[in-house]
C-alpha cells in the first residue's frame, strides 16, 4: 500500500508513528545512501553499519525535517554527512579515491594494462588534490550517477550553480593531472 | 536537459554527462554540433567517462538488501515510546445508541470473534520477549509450522523465525531492555537447533537452493553476533558467545550437508553443539573437532575487488 505514496505522505505518515510507512521510504533510498557511504568508507560492513545508523537518525530526527521544496533525499544526504563528519572525527580515516582498487577490464596486453593503471593513479592523485566541493560533485555526478536536479538539492545549490561546479571540477581535475604529469 | 546552440559550456557538459550516465558513449560527433566548446569539452567529457569506468561503486549485497529493512523496522519499534503509535480515540456519539445497542452489540461480537484472531496475531508480530503479546506471537509462529505441508515448508519457516530471534535479540540491546536478554538469546538458541535438525530432515528433497539460503542467514546471524557482542552488557556475554558458537556449528552442518555429506554421518550429538567442558576452548580443541562437522570444501567468496584495497587486509584478518 506504502509503494504507491509519495515521499512527502510517507514522511507524514511516519512522523505520526507508521513506521511502516519509514520502512517504504528505507526501500527507496536504500541505494543511493549506501552507495554514497560506499565511496566514503572503506568496507562493505561499515557502509551497512553507517547506512542504517542515517535511518535511525533520520528518523528521530524526522520531526526538525520540512520539506519546503527539498526533497526528502537531500535530508538523508545531509543526515549521512553528519553522520560521516562524526565517524571521520572518531576514526580518521577515509577512503581516498587513489587506494580504491579498481575492477580491471579484461587485459589484452601488458602495455594497455599499465597504461590504465598509470592513469588511474593519475586520476585518483589529482581528485585528491581537488576542494571538498569539486571532490564531493564528481562523486555524486559522476561516480554516483544523480542527477543534476538531486545534487542540486543536496548541495543546496541551484541546477546552474551546480553545473558550473561541476564544469570548473573536472577543468581543475585536468589541470592537476597535466600538472602531476608534467 | 537538453543542450543546444545557446548553450553554455557547462550545460553542454551536463548534457554530455547525462548522456554517459544512459549508457551512450560521448563521441567527437556529439560535441561537433557545438563546435565552439569542442575543444575544450572534449577532455573533459572523456575525463568523466574514465573516472566512471575506473571506480565503479557496489550496490548494496542482497542479504543486507533482505534483512536490513526489517532489522531496521524493529530497531525503531523498540526505540519508540509505546503511547506514540497509539491514536486517541473519539469519544462515541451516543445519540440513538439506545435503538441500536442490541444490534451493534450482535455485530460487534461476531466481528471481534472473525478479526480478534489476526488483529492480535498481526499487533503481536512486532512484540519482543517480556511484552504481553510475545506469547501470541510464538503461539502464531507454531500454528503455521503447525500447518506447514512440507519438510522444506517447515525449514524454511524456522529459517526465517530465527531470523527474527536474532532481531529481537537486536532490538532488546538498542532499546536497553537487557533484563530480557538472556531468554531472547535462549529462544534463538532453541531455535537454531531446531532449523539445523530440520535442515537433516530436508535433505532427502535436495533442496539446495534452501540450504543456500540457509547457510546465508546463518553467515549474516554470526556477522551480526560479532557486532552486537561489543554492545552487548557484561552479563550475557557468556551466553553470547555460547550462541556465537552454536551458529557457527549450525552453519558448518548446513555447509556440509550441502556440499553432499550425508546426515548420517551426523550422530545425534553433532546436531546440536555440546559447550565445551573445559575452558580452553577454540580452534584446535579436540572435542570440538569431533562434535563440529568439517564441510569437505569451504566457500570462501572474497569480498568485491573496490572494497577491499590491495586485497589484504582481509586476508590478514582470515
Amino acid at each position: 500500500m506504502h509503494s504507491s505514496f509519495n515521499d512527502a505522505h510517507l514522511v507524514s505518515l511516519a512522523k505520526a508513528g507508521e513506521i511502516e510507512a519509514f520502512g517504504e521510504l528505507y526501500s527507496r533510498y536504500l541505494d543511493p545512501i549506501y552507495r554514497y557511504i560506499r565511496t566514503r568508507v572503506n568496507e562493505d560492513q561499515t557502509a551497512e553499519d553507517l547506512t542504517e545508523e542515517t535511518f535511525i537518525r533520520a528518523f528521530k530526527a524526522l520531526d526538525k525535517y520540512e520539506e519546503r521544496g527539498l526533497p526528502f533525499s537531500a535530508y538523508l544526504y545531509r543526515v549521512t554527512k553528519n553522520l560521516l563528519v562524526d565517524m571521520y572525527r572518531k576514526q580518521k580515516e577515509e577512503i581516498a579515491l587513489d587506494k580504491a582498487d579498481h575492477i580491471p577490464a579484461p587485459v589484452i596486453d601488458m602495455d594497455e594494462s599499465l597504461i590504465r593503471a598509470e592513469k588511474h593513479s593519475m586520476l585518483g592523485q589529482a581528485y585528491k588534490q581537488l576542494s571538498t566541493d569539486y571532490q564531493e560533485i564528481i562523486r555524486l555526478r559522476i561516480i554516483l550517477g544523480i542527477s543534476t536536479s538531486e545534487a542540486a538539492s543536496w548541495m543546496e545549490r541551484s541546477e546552474g550553480a551546480t553545473r558550473v561546479l561541476l564544469h570548473r571540477a573536472l577543468k581543475a581535475l585536468r589541470e592537476q593531472m597535466m600538472n602531476d604529469g608534467s | 536537459m537538453e543542450a543546444n546552440e545557446n548553450s553554455t559550456p557547462a550545460e553542454i557538459l551536463d548534457s554530455c554527462l547525462n548522456q554517459l550516465q544512459d549508457g551512450k558513449e560521448v563521441t567527437e560527433a556529439t560535441l561537433r554540433a557545438f563546435p565552439q566548446h569542442a575543444q575544450d569539452l572534449a577532455p573533459l567529457a572523456e575525463i568523466a567517462r574514465q573516472i566512471r569506468d575506473d571506480f565503479p561503486v557496489p550496490a548494496p549485497n542482497e542479504n543486507f538488501r533482505r534483512n536490513s529493512k526489517i532489522r531496521l523496522l524493529n530497531r525503531l519499534r523498540a526505540a519508540q515510546p509505546p503511547t506514540s503509535a497509539a491514536k486517541p480515540r473519539k469519544a462515541k456519539k451516543r445519540q440513538f445508541a439506545w435503538l441500536h445497542a442490541r444490534a451493534f452489540g450482535t455485530i460487534f461480537i461476531a466481528l471481534l470473534l472473525v478479526i480478534s484472531t489476526t488483529g492480535v496475531a498481526w499487533a503481536a508480530s512486532d512484540a519482543l520477549p517480556g511484552d504481553t503479546l510475545y506469547p501470541v506471537k510464538r503461539g502464531v509462529e507454531e500454528f503455521r509450522l503447525g500447518i506447514s505441508l512440507s519438510e522444506s515448508g517447515d525449514a524454511e519457516l524456522l529459517n526465517s523465525f530465527t531470523s527474527e530471534r536474532m532481531d529481537e535479540i537486536e532490538a532488546l540491546i538498542l532499546a536497553d531492555r537487557n533484563e530480557y536478554l538472556t531468554d531472547a538469546l535462549q529462544n534463538y538458541e532453541d531455535m537454531l537447533d531446531r532449523l539445523v535438525t530440520q535442515v537433516l530432515e530436508i535433505t532427502q528433497t535436495e533442496d539446495q537452493e534452501s540450504l543456500d539460503e540457509f547457510e546465508s542467514n546463518l553467515t549474516h546471524q554470526m556477522e551480526v553476533l560479532e557486532r552486537m557482542q561489543a554492545n552487548a552488557p557484561e552479563n550475557v556475554q557468556a551466553k553470547m558467545e555460547e550462541v556465537r558458537e552454536q551458529t557457527q556449528h549450525g552453519k558448518a552442518v548446513v555447509e556440509y550437508i550441502q556440499q553432499g555429506g550425508d546426515p548420517s554421518d551426523l550422530a545425534p550429538g553433532q546436531i546440536k553443539k555440546q559447550t565445551p567442558q573445559s575452558d580452553s576452548g577454540g580452534e584446535g580443541n579436540g572435542s570440538d573437532k569431533t562434535k563440529t562437522p568439517k564441510p569437505k570444501e569451504k566457500k570462501t567468496p572474497g569480498p568485491p575487488p573496490w572494497a577491499n584495497p590491495g586485497g589484504k587486509d582481509n586476508q590478514d584478518k582470515e
